[in-house]
């Protein structure tokens, strides 16, 4: 028990001293729940809707979507509820609105799976793209969405591998690159804390490490990979509607 | 029940041309018993019944030669079967014999043979198992034998074909073995559906259950034979008792025994005696992982019991659980160390002794295993019961002190499981198809469905027929169709994938483990072996295993020089002790606490029972202990109801919610047996009155604890926590909800897996009325929490005093729930404050 004891102090103060002013500055602006910190120093905001927004270019950063994941698994004969794609996509509506994003940089896999593309998802998407005609999307493609066949109607701006951006480097798949500090999906990463009367709980999270951060998956219907980040690293969990440092 | 001779109408045939049977029993110098005759007489009187009897008393022979007798009077040849090969014919399908386990069916079958072949009747007899070769089942398809011993699961495999109204309609008995087992699981409520069909596909259908003894007779017969016409059914009582002598174990020394534990390990040295003492020994334990480290000790306490000892369990493979019956039956075993696995069936002869590892939590579980010895008429069962920790004498001295007294536990019939009645449906229209009205009367005629709401009827049909309540909801997924007035199945690719997903028994996904030689061993949990690398050793089937490779859905092992690994541990419900035993336990634990120590358990025990009234109470009949106590992990309170585990998690969780509402608090919950902790970082608040210095008592609480609306509190707290989750995963399977896969197939269904709590947490958001999450709830409240128990136990707290003791030291009774790692959670407090509290996991190498 003593053993995991090294929260406080040491970690989370430097967080503190490099953003305090433009933390307060900003929350006034943003999401209550979200939190602030600065990345290859650049300000970004991590939203409790499990996404991140960069103020400077006002870009919303999200991966891991899995539109399609349900209907995938309905087409295996293998039950889900419909109707969560457009959850999904309802709350990116309001981020969008709210924080008034003029560019989507999607961290890949947007989409789950070919015979997940059904008529009904594949318009979900179409109507979200025209609720927001002058909004750049860029993805950049992951694993699942290279095997699926991206509808023209979504109107995307793909990229294949990565794409750079100083002082940033978009990537789907963990990197660590001179070209810039990585922002990541693809793993999905969550992480048990546990405390005093043997409480435990396993949360997604935001991994910030020295060269990468890696953005929990968006998607309601994905499931969580529990990392166990070491002592350098940032770890900012998502308990409901807060974003919680706990590093 | 019985009904009165007075309504009989003299019928043809009687036991008189029962002769020829009566000859074949002399013949063999058996002895023929009344209730044989008296079953025999009911079937031929157009009687369906329940037999009760405990194995190894001829309940096979109590019913099976009746529709012999009955055919060699009638002589009735319709639907005679003439097949080319043998002029001989055989008669169509007349009897059908369903028995749980399928390692079962060829011993029955070999029995139902023998007076048929000895009198030379034309009745052929086959199995029909998940065992069966796939080129013997397509014959059957053609030509089924005029007796089939089968399983729950195939007979519903049967219905799901074409043909099953023809194969069906000249049966006339329907002959339900173990029934005591089926009942009370949804394999039961299978059972009863399948029934309710066959009864209407023919109309002269008698329907017998076997059954050992349960405190309820009665209702099972009632269960068994659903809305049916009471004057034409009975009970037939055997009234052969088994003698059964107990005893418990004691090591030399109390010292010697743990305060905790389950393994029961340091009474190998005892067990080993009782070993060398006996003839053949089968060592019983309570599961699985303890089955291999038991059979691994007392191997190498003894080296030169090797190639006599043997283990068995249900995940090892069936050719070797086959090779240990065999062995065991013809006395080539000193002893196996097995599960309940072989607490069914097989007549294992020269069993001589019983020893029981642990308590065995019900007293039809201890008869039942005891039994395993001494298994012929006459002779004693003998069975030792050897504690794995201190206290768990007690549980010893009450299941002696129950089984004596003959007080059996019941076992409740289910209700409205939906996911069954989901299955069943489509089963029947991929078979003859139906009318919705004729099989919404046909459901209602179980017991299982008696209540069965028209509006839940129609769900279940949309269900099957769209996907979901809202009709647009599972566009993909429509399984069955209307055509003009019948409902079909919508596509006859589903017809396979819908028969391997029969039946309602749910396992997780398994790996198949064998040596790179090919040779199959068993089957371990996937998540047990994706936790091993290349060149790991674990210990299964009683070897030293090394990892070699895992591909697809096969491990590869190798016999490991190093004889050192960890033990597979497989996931299965911990049973709860019954209320039977519960009751003898809090008797014997309140003469305790006036000094009466009768029973050598409980002498043995006094010292310790001596140590817990010191350090904090012995509660007497009539009394409640509360224990508080504050420790390195936090502040402690303890309860203990003995009520047995599941009873005890519902009083735990309603409780932790009452006083959750007190203060935003968290709580974590442990139970057992005996009761409950209740857990907390922060000081427990019992109530709002009281200070800091003067803070309420636990007392306090439990006077104020809200009896009213439990249900309501219970259904509140549901969604908090894990219960229905993982009940919802047994659910969806049998609805169909979830496939698992094709036998054999080579990779793991990875890409369509999803947790079960994920799937939970979805269908609660977004098809909130869903029957299914309904369910889940109700089988959380009936069967998880036995809320009818429950509330039983809750009224006895509710008059019981309060016995409030502060510890400054743990007690014997509270330790055991400290170090236990099972543990529920429950929480008013807001998750982002919570977590304030707690640290972070950090990678191993970083702990320090």
């Amino acid at each position: 028990m003593e053993a995991g004891r090294l929260n406080s102090s040491g970690l989370t103060s430097s967080y503190e001293n490099a953003s305090i002013e433009d933390s307060r500055a900003l929350e006034s602006l943003f999401p209550s729940g979200a939190q602030s910190v600065v990345l290859a120093g650049q300000t970004v905001i991590l939203l409790p809707q499990k996404a991140m927004f960069i103020p400077s270019s006002c870009t919303l950063v999200l991966a891991d979507v899995h539109i399609g994941k349900a209907a995938s698994f309905r087409s295996r004969n293998f039950f889900a509820p419909d109707g969560i794609s457009s959850f999904d996509l309802k709350r990116l509506e309001h981020l969008i609105k709210e924080l008034s994003v003029s560019r989507l940089i999607i961290l890949g896999d947007l989409v789950h799976a070919q015979d997940g593309m059904t008529r009904a998802e594949v318009e979900v998407f179409e109507h979200f793209r025209a609720a927001h005609e002058n909004l750049t999307i860029v993805l950049v493609l992951g694993n699942h969405d290279r095997q699926v066949q991206l509808p023209q109607s979504w109107r995307l701006d793909l990229v294949q591998g990565q794409m750079v951006e100083s002082p940033f480097l978009y990537s789907h798949e963990p990197i660590r690159s001179k070209d810039g500090y990585a922002l990541c999906g693809h793993v999905h990463p969550s992480v048990t804390l546990s405390g005093q009367g043997k409480q435990r709980e396993r949360l997604p999270c935001f991994w910030l490490r020295s060269s990468s951060a890696i953005l929990p998956a968006y998607g309601a219907f994905t499931g969580s990979y529990t990392i166990r980040p070491s002592r350098n690293d940032r770890v900012f969990v998502i308990a409901h509607d807060t974003v919680v440092p706990v590093t | 029940m019985l009904a009165s001779s007075g309504n009989l109408r003299p019928v043809e045939p009687n036991l008189q041309g029962s002769q020829p049977i009566v000859d074949w029993f002399q013949k063999k110098n058996w002895q023929v018993f009344d209730f044989q005759k008296e079953a025999w007489q009911r079937y031929l009187d157009g009687f369906s019944g329940l037999i009760h009897a405990s194995t190894g008393t001829g309940k096979t022979y109590a019913i099976w030669p009746a529709p012999l007798i009955e055919w060699m009077a009638l002589g009735d040849l319709t639907g005679m079967i003439v097949s080319k090969k043998d002029k001989r014919g055989h008669l169509p399908l007349t009897v059908l014999w369903l028995t749980p386990l399928r390692a079962l069916a060829n011993d029955i079958a070999l029995s139902l043979l023998e007076p048929v072949c000895d009198l030379d009747l034309p009745f052929t007899v086959e199995t029909r198992t998940g065992d069966t070769s796939s080129s013997r089942r397509a014959k059957q398809r053609e030509n089924l034998p005029s007796a089939l011993v089968t399983t729950p699961e195939s007979l519903s495999i049967l219905l799901s074909y074409e043909n099953s109204a023809e194969s069906f309609k000249h049966l006339k008995l329907v002959v339900v073995d173990e029934w005591h087992e089926l009942i009370g699981s949804k394999r039961g409520v299978q059972v009863e559906l399948a029934l309710a069909r066959l009864r209407k596909l023919a109309p002269d259908l008698r329907i017998w259950g076997l059954s050992a003894t349960i405190g309820n007779l009665e209702q099972a017969l009632d269960c068994l034979l659903g809305d049916h016409e009471t004057a034409k059914s009975c009970l037939v009582q055997a009234n052969i008792n088994k003698e059964v002598v107990a005893q418990s174990v004691l090591p030399t020394n109390l010292d010697n025994l743990p305060w905790t534990g389950h393994t029961g390990l340091p009474m190998v040295e005892e067990v080993i005696k009782l070993i060398d003492g006996g003839r053949t020994s089968i060592v019983f334990t309570n599961v699985r992982s303890q089955t291999e480290q038991w059979y691994q000790r007392i191997i190498e306490a003894r080296e030169d019991f090797c190639g006599v000892a043997a283990l068995h369990h249900g995940s090892l493979d069936a050719d070797v659980r086959r090779w240990v019956e065999l062995a065991l039956k013809e006395e080539r075993l000193k002893f196996v160390v097995s599960t309940s696995s072989l607490d069914l069936g097989v007549d294992f002869s020269p069993v001589d002794r019983v020893v029981q590892i642990g308590s065995p939590k019900g007293v039809a579980r201890a008869m039942q295993r005891a039994g395993r010895s001494g298994h012929s008429p006459g002779l004693v069962s003998k069975l030792y019961l050897v504690p794995s920790h201190a206290l768990e004498l007690v549980e010893m001295a009450a299941a002696r002190i129950a089984m004596s007294k003959g007080n059996v536990e019941c076992r409740y019939p289910l209700c409205n499981s939906i996911d069954v009645l989901c299955q069943h449906v489509v089963t029947i229209a991929l078979g003859t198809g139906f009318e919705p009205e004729d099989l919404y009367e046909e459901v209602r005629s179980t017991h299982a469905f008696r209540n069965l709401a028209r509006e839940d009827w129609s769900w279940i049909l949309n269900f099957a027929a769209t996907g979901g309540a809202a009709l647009k909801a599972y566009p993909e997924h429509q399984r069955i169709r209307k055509e003009g007035q019948l409902y079909v199945i919508s596509d006859a690719t589903l017809a396979l994938k819908h028969r391997l997903s029969i039946g309602t028994i749910v396992s997780d996904q398994s790996i198949e483990v064998c040596f790179t030689s090919g040779e199959r061993i068993g089957q371990v949990e996937e998540s047990f072996i994706s936790r091993l690398k290349k060149g790991d050793r674990f210990i299964f089937a009683g070897r030293y295993l090394e990892l070699v490779e895992v591909r697809g859905m096969k491990a590869r092992v190798r016999i490991s020089p190093v004889k050192s690994g960890i033990i597979p541990r497989w996931m299965g419900g911990r049973l709860p002790l019954s209320s039977e035993l519960a009751y003898e336990v809090r008797l014997l634990i309140s003469k305790a606490s006036v000094g009466e120590y009768d029973d050598v358990e409980m002498t043995f025990l006094r010292p310790l029972l001596e140590l817990q009234a010191n350090r904090s109470s012995l509660p007497e009949l009539g009394q409640i202990l509360v224990e508080t106590y504050k420790s390195r992990d936090g502040y402690h309170l303890f309860v203990y109801p003995f009520e047995g585990r599941l009873v005890n998690e519902g009083i735990a969780i309603l409780m932790a919610y009452q006083l959750s509402r007190i203060s935003p608090s968290t709580y974590s919950i442990a139970m057992n047996d005996w009761g409950f902790e209740i857990l907390s970082d922060r000081p427990i608040l019992f109530g709002d009155q009281g200070d800091e210095k003067n803070p309420a008592q636990a007392s306090h609480f439990f006077k104020n604890f809200r009896y009213d609306n439990l249900a309501d509190d219970i259904r509140a707290c549901l969604n908090s926590t894990e219960m229905a989750k993982r009940q919802f995963r047994e659910i969806a399977r049998v609805a169909g909800l979830i496939f698992q896969g094709y036998p054999g197939a080579n990779k793991t269904v990875k890409q369509v897996q999803v947790s079960s709590g994920l799937l939970y947490d979805v269908f609660v958001d977004f098809d909130p009325g869903n029957l299914l999450v309904r369910q889940a709830h109700d089988e959380v409240l009936e069967r998880h929490l036995e809320i009818s128990r429950m509330i039983g136990a809750l009224s006895r707290l509710a008059s019981s005093e309060i016995v409030e003791m502060s510890l400054t030291k743990a007690s014997p009774f509270c330790l055991p729930l400290m170090v236990d790692r099972l543990r529920g959670k429950l929480t008013s407090e807001k998750l982002a404050q919570r977590i304030l509290r707690m640290q972070l996991d950090l990678a191993k190498d970083m702990r320090r």
